[in-house]
């Protein structure tokens, strides 16, 4: 995979190069020419660059199913932690559509996990296609070993396809104070 | 005819006074409860009388000992404790003197009283000293050494258990007896306190001793009252009809005929001295002048076996009596049937005689018997069959060829046991060869084995993997304990991540940015969780080898010692087997020919004891001839007498 | 309230017969668990994978398990430190009367609480108490319902062969 991406980059290169020397020999229509070609190249080389990420998605696709193993009608809930300093997380409870799906107490260990860029598959939902309604909320002692407590209401909807949320907790906003941040991948 | 009875006396009288109750004989030292197991072994066959194998035991036990394996736990010995002997081992001094008790039941007297001196030597307790005395004062008396005897009685002390000291009495009454202290004997004897079975030995002594020393009247007392008990086993039987018969005789010598008679009658009619009571009741109607009633039991007597001197005495004694009763023509008769007789029996003997001296007399005895018991109370109970079953049957009657049969016996049975351990030093020397042979081959085979076997690297590389083990455990590496598809996985996500074309500014290259964390960071999830539990399985797997490791460490020990100790064995033992070989040889040999010499010996008391029967039948039948010839006389007389008239 | 549950624990534990009683959990895999401690932490069944793990389930209104439990934790403080744990699970509706009881036995091992009774219905709990002793692998050996005196010497014996193991 990885040698594919760089023999294609290696392409563009000499294939950037080959455009630029070209160039030089121009006469002033060949300055314009020169310029025009810059903008191909750069061009060219976003294109490939996006064509590399597209080829990156489909081996992650691969990847994504060994790891995975997402059922079409299911619904992956992933938590994740990103915060400046240690948070000790204490619970997380899952409600959708107004049941509780899910209520996970989280050890000492597992925190460490989490800081250390672990992230815990909490729930997995078997959901019918149309819209749902997630209620996340997460405990914690805060600084000052203060109970923390947040949470994040947000609407989804299920496609036909399998689908993946990753909850991430982080204080990347404010700082010292985690929040939920939602990201959905289909 | 005074003559003819005082030999009769003479011959009653050489019985000896010297009367045991045969358990009494059998006496060995007391039964002592020990509890080493070799001790036990011995005991084992000491109980069963298989004295040899007994003391070869404790021989060995012995050695044993004094090379150091003691006996265990000194507190172990309670009942040895009870005998309270000092000094460390305990256990020896017991052994000595259950070895000493052992030679003496074998025979060995010289060997005992060795042993037993030499305890005596020591410090021993007042008890064992007591009984060792006392054994030594009856293998004395026994074997006819009665100043030995008397010494060792003199050193018993008063506390013997009664029963011993019962027996004591008796021997030291014995000694007078036999060395012709009537006096004291008597006085020792008369005093006897006491109703058991030893009164009435007691008492036999006595009236032997009175007779012996001529007092005729107390001793018919004493023996009267003997002859009257009422006797509850075979020897007090025996014992009676002894002390009736002696009594008889005493009588009749005394010139008591009428007053002989009754106590001779008590006498049984089948038992070892019927014969000589029959004789004697005969003489005691001789004496009274009736012949006619002499005859009923010289009648009897007559038809009895004819080595029997009572029987021989009766073939005369009966035609001595026709004759007085005038039946001159019987009494010829009867006199010619003894000469006759006498004559039969007298080339039955000379036959017997070359039997015995051509050697196979002795064979048989042996083949009869079964050989496994080699002890001094030993008694034949069946004879060979055959003419030389009689005389044989007479010659065991004394004692001298008993024992002299019984050491043969012994002898014999040290040569069967001689060659049993040549052949299985043969067997030994096989097997040893065998076994180095064995090791010789496989030695090479094991050392290769041991060679390639690099144990000393896999210790190291324990011990690595445990320090590897510790380093992960203490940096929590996770990913180290990943499986190699996870670990694949890994480095795939590992190598996208820095995928150049990833670090783009643009929203394609985040979201695949983020899509590679969430991966990342679900199987990262996974590994941490199997973290703690992968790390356990794994130390106790390496923990399983180290213990395995180890044992193979030990055997690998054991087997350096043993191949180093190996070829020494096998030195030690070959020298030791291949010694033992001219050892038992020389043996043999000097058993073989102690053998032939005891056999000799023994011959030649045999052929003495048939010449002494030739020699009285000779003399009897000399007698037979001059009365034979005084009736021809007589009748030739008379004849010419009436001739004359 | 305390009354209907003891009720219907008894209920249960006369006529659960035919049910999946905890018993049939025997030589399979401990159904993993986290719950909240005395302690304030949350505490994990499968984080003790490696020890031999005890779990205990009680409640106040349970005579036996107070008989049970300073037995209990006699074994805990013995055999603690060569690979033991002891997880006490409480069922009780109300913590506070439960931390009572804790305090007044004076009992040293971890209590974890189950108020919602998640754990006790994934071990099919249906009377009480219930004892059950799993291996190092996590595999449930042994599972004893009911204590009466003399219980904890098979306790002893069972721990004491599944250390060595």
């Amino acid at each position: 995979m990885t040698k594919r991406l760089l023999i294609n980059l290696v392409v563009s290169m000499v294939l950037a190069l080959g455009t630029t020397s070209i160039a030089q020999e121009a006469t002033p229509v060949a300055a314009e020419t020169e310029s025009r070609n810059e903008f191909r190249s750069l061009d060219e080389d976003v294109q490939d660059l996006k064509k590399q990420v597209l080829d990156l998605n489909r081996d992650l696709f691969l990847l994504e199913e060994e790891l995975l193993f997402p059922a079409n009608s299911q619904v992956a809930f992933f938590i994740s932690l990103d915060v400046g300093e240690y948070f000790d997380l204490d619970s997380i409870n899952l409600k959708i559509d107004g049941k509780e799906v899910a209520n996970y107490l989280y050890t000492e260990r597992e925190v460490g996990a989490l800081a250390r860029g672990g992230v815990h598959r909490v729930h997995m939902a078997n959901l019918k296609t149309g819209d749902h309604e997630l209620i996340a909320v997460f405990t914690g002692k805060g600084p000052h070993t203060r109970d923390y407590r947040r949470g994040a209401t947000v609407s989804f909807n299920k496609g036909i396809g399998a689908k993946y949320m990753e909850l991430e907790i982080t204080d990347r906003v404010k700082k010292q104070q985690p929040e939920f941040e939602i990201k959905e991948w289909e | 005819m005074r003559q003819r009875l005082a030999i009769l006396v003479a011959l009653l009288l050489c019985i000896s006074p010297a009367v045991q109750p045969a358990q009494a004989a059998k006496d060995g030292p007391d039964p002592i409860v020990v509890e080493d197991p070799h001790y036990g072994e011995v005991l084992f066959y000491f109980y069963q009388e298989d004295y040899f194998p007994a003391i070869v035991r404790l021989l060995a036990a012995q050695d044993k000992w004094r090379l150091g394996a003691q006996p265990d736990d000194p507190a172990e010995a309670g009942s040895v404790a009870q005998s309270g002997v000092a000094g460390e081992f305990k256990h020896a001094k017991q052994a000595e003197l259950l070895l000493g008790g052992l030679f003496l039941s074998y025979g060995h007297h010289l060997e005992a009283a060795g042993i037993f001196e030499r305890l005596l030597a020591d410090n021993v307790n007042p008890e064992i000293r007591n009984r060792t005395w006392f054994f030594l004062a009856k293998i004395w008396l026994q074997r006819g050494y009665l100043d030995e005897a008397q010494n060792a009685l003199s050193n018993l002390s008063d506390d013997l258990p009664k029963n011993l000291w019962r027996e004591a009495q008796m021997l030291q009454s014995q000694i007078f007896i036999d060395s012709g202290q009537y006096d004291r004997a008597i006085a020792l004897l008369q005093d006897w306190k006491g109703r058991t079975e030893w009164a009435s030995y007691a008492k036999f002594n006595l009236g032997v001793a009175l007779v012996r020393s001529g007092h005729v009247g107390a001793a018919a007392e004493i023996l009267d009252e003997l002859g009257d008990l009422n006797p509850f086993n075979e020897e007090l039987t025996s014992l009676r009809d002894k002390a009736n018969l002696a009594l008889g005789y005493s009588l009749l010598q005394d010139g008591q005929p009428l007053a002989a008679k009754s106590p001779l009658q008590r006498v049984r009619l089948e038992g070892p001295f019927s014969n000589k009571a029959l004789l004697g009741v005969g003489w005691a109607d001789a004496e009274s002048e009736n012949y006619r009633r002499a005859l009923v039991p010289w009648m009897e007597l007559r038809g009895r076996d004819l080595l029997d001197s009572a029987v021989q005495e009766s073939m005369l004694a009966i035609p001595y009596a026709m004759a007085k009763l005038d039946s001159i023509s019987q009494a010829a008769d009867h006199y010619l049937n003894a000469i006759e007789a006498f004559y039969e029996e007298t080339n039955r003997i000379d036959r017997t005689i070359g039997f015995i001296q051509s050697g196979e007399v002795f064979e048989e005895f042996l083949s009869d018997d079964p050989l496994d018991s080699t002890g001094w109370y030993w008694r034949l109970e069946e004879l060979p069959e055959g003419p030389e079953g009689r005389y044989l049957y007479h010659l065991l009657a004394t004692h001298e060829f008993q024992e002299g049969l019984k050491n043969y016996r012994d002898l014999y049975y040290l040569h069967e046991n001689l060659d049993r351990w040549q052949d299985s030093v043969g067997v030994y020397a096989n097997m040893l060869e065998t076994r180095r042979q064995a090791y010789a081959e496989r030695l090479p085979r094991v050392e290769d084995a041991l060679g390639r076997a690099d144990i000393d690297g896999m210790v190291d590389h324990k011990l690595e993997l445990d320090s590897i083990l510790n380093e992960i455990e203490r940096s929590n590496d996770w990913l180290a304990l990943a499986d190699k598809q996870e670990f694949e996985m890994w480095g795939e996500i590992a190598g996208l991540e820095s995928t150049p074309a990833l670090s783009a500014n643009i929203p394609e290259a985040e979201e695949v940015r983020d899509k590679i964390l969430l991966l990342k960071g679900v199987l990262q999830w996974e590994l941490e969780r199997d973290f703690s539990d992968r790390l356990w399985r794994l130390r106790r797997d390496v923990r399983k080898t180290g213990e395995a490791l180890v044992e193979t460490q030990r055997a690998r020990r054991k087997i350096d010692d043993t191949m180093r100790k190996e070829p020494l064995r096998f030195e030690e033992l070959s020298a030791r087997v291949y010694g033992l070989g001219p050892r038992i040889e020389g043996m043999k040999m000097r058993v073989a020919d102690a053998l032939g010499d005891q056999g000799d010996f023994m011959k030649s008391i045999a052929v003495g004891e048939l010449q002494a029967q030739k020699q009285r039948l000779d003399v009897y039948t000399v007698q037979a001839r001059f009365a034979l010839a005084a009736i021809y006389d007589r009748a030739a007389t008379e004849t010419v007498s009436e001739v004359s008239e | 309230m305390k009354m209907k549950n003891f009720l219907v624990g008894l209920a249960f534990s006369v006529f659960a017969a035919s049910s999946l009683a905890s018993s049939g959990l025997t030589g399979r895999p401990a159904p993993d668990f986290a719950l909240k401690s005395t302690s304030g932490d949350n505490l994990r069944l499968s984080e003790h994978r490696g020890d031999v793990v005890m779990v205990n389930f009680w409640a106040t209104w349970c005579g036996p398990c107070r008989q049970e439990m300073p037995l209990l934790d006699e074994l805990y403080s013995r055999y603690q430190r060569v690979g033991f744990s002891l997880l006490g699970v409480n069922i009780d509706d109300n913590s506070s009367k439960a931390m009572n009881m804790i305090s007044e036995l004076g009992v040293s091992f971890p209590v974890l609480f189950d108020n919602r009774k998640e754990v006790s219905k994934l071990y099919n709990v249906d009377a009480m108490p219930v004892t059950v002793i799993i291996d190092r692998e996590g595999t449930v050996r042994y599972v004893h319902q009911g204590y009466k005196p003399g219980y904890e010497e098979m306790y002893l014996d069972q721990i004491r062969s599944l250390l060595r193991e």
